[in-house]
């Protein structure tokens, strides 16, 4: 390994064999057209300043386009001597390039609102060095921080690097990485951690390594803090839609109920005599009617066989089975209140139960309890609506105003629309709770790309979204102000139609969205668990475009 | 834990053949790839197997099996896909090797990874844990069940006692009552009949006439019937009273203890219709759900072993499959034996016919059917029968002949007994009363003394009346049906479903 002499005050060893890109890539040659991701820029690359980023896609090498192995034993030779690959040196070697020799990248980005652009860049290949200052200590390049050195920060600076280039990795590599799994809020405070360090940097370490951490660390702050958006009162009034219908059928409440209560005054217990619910005296209560404080999720009982809402009134415990007939309606009633009014809704069932003949005997923390079982006739749940369970229409009990609570509907996609005005429609009869315009938006096909194989393709799918929409919808009146479609990508055929006969042609495409929340009084996009960033569209012979991710934002 | 040497071993023969046609800088690389690799293969198979190991209480076996096997995927890329790395150019028979190797581990782990051997462990798990639940919590309904019936049987029991005590008190104020009676009635009956002893000489002022004398004695007499009567209502309203009194407490003692048994019906529907949910609970998830898993598995990991191209792989595979199934074995042993203990706790109780020591813990039909015979067998309205019998002795004194005596006596010494009545002023007046007098004097008395002993008859009558209505609610028959548990409406009345499951 020859000293470099121009290296004072340090040394630098230069180590042969390694010529490389500086680059990490990942090789996708399954994609229709093969090639390899860009997912990293070591900060000594020769890329380092060419405008070549991470996500970037390289279809071509020096003009030579990237081309799918044809078989297995050319993909394990192919595989690790590709450009940003373990041995690409051997690549370079039997091309009998040597150090500073310009290596020109064809690739490809994506280029918001559609599609993508075709770019090239150059840059040298750069032998890896060794450098050692004038201590005789290795160091993170010319005049770099000491590798093992602290500079009063813990851990050394290679452990660092080694964190924060799997970080910034992690965030600036985000096509690959992002759609749903990490959370910018927490990446950001991870990486803000590494912020003192850059000062000292700069201070001490005015170097190329200190550049790129500098440049690498803006970057990836910059996507973790956000773009931000301007949204008018307009835009978020979709929220004020929840609050009016809520309103609305608040406003049914009370006559409902005393409604109710008049049908069975007669009935009414009072107040509960402390009987023994053992006792005969219980068949006087058997037939009457008490009126149960809300019982809240915290008060119910889950058994073994069987969950029960329980409260007690006076010294007396009462019960009624969750799978009991009428207190299914009470749940499938609220159920259908947060979808179609508001998904925020306080889980209170105060509940108008009529006294069955029979007590129950129920362990309640531990202890066995013996109180009377009642039928729910009615309830006010969440102190929101009222449903009378006494009426049943299909099977269902309809809460006070749900046949008259205002269903707002939006407009569907026009049957050629684009990919992004299907997705946008989607989003729209999410926020106006239009559930019935939110499903028919979704594909009730499904077709499945088979690598090496004959496509999937079910013609019938019904895609389970029902706890997705209230969530989805939890998070639109929580978190979420809005959810702009970024790109699309271009469409591509998964199922050509020529496989086998009776095949329809289905074609799918791609788009990326953006979550925007409110933070410090501005709004900015942001990326959480749970929030679906890439979706998939797909249509049938050039029927309109539907989504096939099963996911509800 | 087992070796799985068969795909090792079969790996090493390969590479001992491959070695001499690889070149120098190669054979330790491979060499070293393929040992890290079997030590990576040999603590994935381990790990996994520990998985199936565990008898607690997780339920997130299948996704910490399929991490396992991702990661061991991982370690096989890392091992022996990167084989490559580093080498400037591959020797064919290493391209060759590795693809080999590749392939065969590739699918060994791709089919251990959707085997869901250890979901089928989770699955086995969760019905344990149920099980477990619902025993505990089955504890707890039975102790409740069985304090609240303990509770009611100690106030019956308490009720048994009282009827016993009332019954034998009772008896002895009956008894007390009927010897006051006869003894009393006795001497008023005597004492009416024994009327020369009452006669005071000179007691009637005036001159002597028939009609006074009639007058007199029948004024006498009505004196002494009047209070004879009397003291014959008043022993009797006693006899009466201590009957009526025993009645009144048997009765209040009855309808306290139907109103305890009502109440113990209420025990009867609690334990009913948890015994009901149990055997459904049970249909559902109970051993045979369990049990139904492992052929499951067994079929699963017998497919996986059997599709392995290499015969190493397929012989790791076989004992892997063994080991696993061994394992689930264990898991399903555990269950089973939570079953067991399920089981024994409740066999007979929740589980299972209901055996008669519920039964009888539940309604206490042996315990009192002694009781009712202890009460039949004090034989009460026998008893008091008899005290009624007994108290138509009081007629065994042959009033009819005392009368007749008293008559002729009144008849024959008419002028030595009644003229003496008589206060004469003028006492050498002598008078003498006649023949017809006397029989007229007789004639009065006899009828006065005919009506006495009518309304004493009819006391006593009215006595023996009102008692034996007293008593016929004391009878063995009434008693059987005022105690009989298989009887009584506060049991027999709950719905047929419970009942039918305790009665006998």
């Amino acid at each position: 390994m020859p000293a470099d002499a121009s290296s004072s005050p340090g040394q630098v060893f230069v180590r042969a064999d390694t010529l490389n890109s500086g680059l990490v890539t990942r090789t996708m040659f399954d994609n229709p057209t093969p090639g390899l991701r860009v997912t990293w820029l070591h900060w000594h690359s020769g890329f380092r300043g060419t405008g070549l980023c991470v996500g970037d896609f390289i279809t071509a090498v020096n003009g030579e386009p990237i081309r799918r192995p044809e078989n297995l034993q050319e993909l394990q030779r192919a595989t690790p001597i590709a450009v940003g690959q373990y041995a690409e040196n051997q690549q370079w070697q039997k091309l009998g390039l040597a150090e500073g020799a310009m290596l020109r990248l064809t690739v490809v980005r994506r280029s918001p609102p559609v599609g993508w652009e075709t770019l090239e860049f150059s840059g040298p290949l750069r032998l890896l060095r060794n450098h050692l200052n004038a201590n005789n200590r290795a160091t993170l390049g010319p005049g770099g921080p000491e590798e093992m050195g602290y500079d009063g920060f813990s851990p050394c600076w290679s452990s660092w690097l080694e964190n924060f280039q799997r970080l910034a990795e992690r965030v600036l590599d985000r096509w690959g990485q992002s759609s749903g799994t990490f959370t910018s809020e927490s990446l950001l405070r991870e990486l803000l951690e590494s912020e003192p360090r850059l000062p000292v940097l700069q201070e001490k370490y005015p170097r190329p390594f200190t550049d790129a951490i500098v440049a690498d660390f803006a970057a990836a702050r910059s996507l973790l803090e956000g773009t931000k958006y301007e949204l008018t009162p307009e835009a978020l009034a979709f929220r004020r839609l929840d609050e009016e219908r809520v309103s609305e059928v608040r406003g049914f409440l009370e006559a409902a109920r005393t409604e109710f209560l008049g049908r069975f005054v007669a009935d009414i217990l009072e107040t509960v005599p402390s009987i023994d619910p053992l006792s005969p005296q219980r068949t006087e209560l058997t037939g009457k009617v008490l009126v149960l404080p809300p019982i809240t999720p915290r008060e119910w009982v889950t058994e073994s066989m069987h969950n029960y809402f329980a409260t007690q009134v006076g010294n007396i415990w009462c019960f009624v089975d969750t799978e009991a007939d009428a207190a299914q309606r009470m749940q499938l009633a609220t159920r259908r209140y947060q979808q179609f009014v508001t998904p925020n809704l306080r889980e209170d069932y105060a509940i108008i139960g009529r006294i069955g003949a029979q007590p129950k005997l129920v362990v309640v923390n531990g202890r066995g309890v013996i109180g009377l079982e009642l039928e729910a006739i009615g309830a006010t749940v969440g102190d929101r609506f009222f449903v009378d369970l006494t009426v049943v229409t299909d099977g269902q009990s309809p809460f006070a105003g749900e046949d008259k609570v205002t269903r707002s509907r939006s407009e569907p996609p026009a049957p050629d629309a684009s990919p992004q005005a299907v997705l946008e429609a989607l989003f729209a009869a999410l926020k106006v709770a239009d559930k019935e315009a939110w499903l028919d938006l979704f594909a009730t096909w499904r077709a499945v790309r088979n690598d090496g194989g004959p496509p999937i393709c079910y013609p019938h799918y019904s895609p389970s979204l029902d706890s997705t929409w209230e969530d989805a919808r939890r998070k639109l009146q929580e978190r979420v102000c809005d959810i702009p479609v970024l790109w699309a990508d271009v469409p591509r055929a998964v199922v050509r139609g020529d496989e086998y006969p009776g095949l329809p042609r289905i074609e799918e495409v791609l788009l990326e969205v953006e979550h925007v929340g409110e933070r410090n009084g501005g709004y900015y996009g942001f990326c959480n668990v749970g929030l679906t960033r890439v979706w998939t569209l797909q249509r049938v012979d050039g029927g309109p475009w539907r989504v096939v991710t099963e996911s509800g934002i | 834990m087992p070796d799985y040497l068969k795909r090792t071993g079969e790996l090493i023969t390969r590479l001992q053949e491959l070695e001499p046609k690889l070149p120098e800088n190669e054979r330790p690389k491979v060499r070293q790839a393929l040992f890290s690799y079997f030590d990576a293969r040999k603590a994935a198979l381990d790990d996994l197997q520990k998985l199936l190991d565990d008898v607690g209480a997780a339920t997130d076996k299948e996704n910490q099996w399929r991490d396992r096997v991702g990661r061991m995927r991982d370690d096989l890329n890392r091992y022996i896909g990167d084989l490559l790395s580093g080498l400037s150019d591959p020797s064919p028979g290493l391209f060759a090797f590795r693809a080999l190797v590749l392939n065969d581990e590739n699918r060994f782990w791709e089919g251990l990874k959707e085997i869901k051997v250890a979901e089928k462990r989770d699955q086995i798990t969760a019905i344990r844990l149920k099980l477990e639940a619902l025993a505990t919590e089955l504890e707890e309904k039975w102790r409740t069940v069985e304090s609240n019936d303990s509770s009611i049987d100690e106030r019956e029991k308490a009720i048994y006692q009282q009827m016993q005590e009332n019954f034998r008190v009772g008896l002895n104020a009956v008894s007390a009552a009927h010897g006051t009676m006869k003894e009393q009635v006795a001497a008023a009956v005597l004492d009416v009949l024994d009327w020369k002893k009452k006669i005071s000489p000179g007691g009637i002022t005036g001159s002597f006439s028939v009609s006074a004398a009639i007058s007199a004695i029948k004024y006498l007499l009505e004196l002494k019937t009047g209070f004879a009567v009397s003291t014959a209502q008043k022993v009797a309203k006693e006899a009466l009273r201590a009957y009526l009194q025993m009645n009144e407490d048997f009765k209040r003692r009855v309808a306290e203890y139907r109103s305890l048994v009502a109440n113990e019906g209420g025990v009867l529907i609690l334990y009913g219709r948890t015994y009901k949910d149990t055997q459904e609970f049970i249909r559902t998830n109970g051993f045979d759900q369990a049990k139904e898993l492992y052929p499951k598995a067994n079929d699963s990991l017998n497919s996986w072993s059997s599709a392995q191209a290499s015969g190493g792989c397929r012989d790791d595979a076989e004992q892997f499959a063994h080991d696993a199934l061994e394992r689930l074995s264990w898991v399903l042993a555990r269950t089973e034996a939570s079953f067991n203990d399920f089981v024994s706790r409740h066999r007979g109780k929740f589980y299972g016919p209901v055996d008669p020591g519920t039964k009888e813990m539940l309604c206490e039909f042996k315990e009192w059917e002694d009781r009712l015979n202890n009460l039949k067998g004090m034989s009460v309205e026998t008893q008091l029968r008899q005290y009624r019998d007994d108290a138509k002795n009081v007629f065994l004194i042959d009033i009819d002949t005392m009368v007749a005596k008293s008559v002729d006596d009144l008849r024959s010494e008419a002028n030595t007994l009644v003229l003496p009545m008589f206060n004469r002023p003028n006492k050498e007046i002598i008078l003498t009363i006649t023949g017809s007098d006397a029989d007229d004097l007789a004639e009065a008395y006899k009828f006065q003394c005919s009506n006495f002993v009518g309304q004493i008859r009819a006391e006593i009558e009215a006595l023996v009346r009102s008692a034996e209505e007293a008593g016929r609610e004391l009878t063995p028959e009434e008693l059987q049906k005022a105690l009989d548990r298989q009887l009584l409406p506060g049991l027999a009345s709950i719905p047929s479903e419970y009942w039918d499951l305790v009665k006998n």
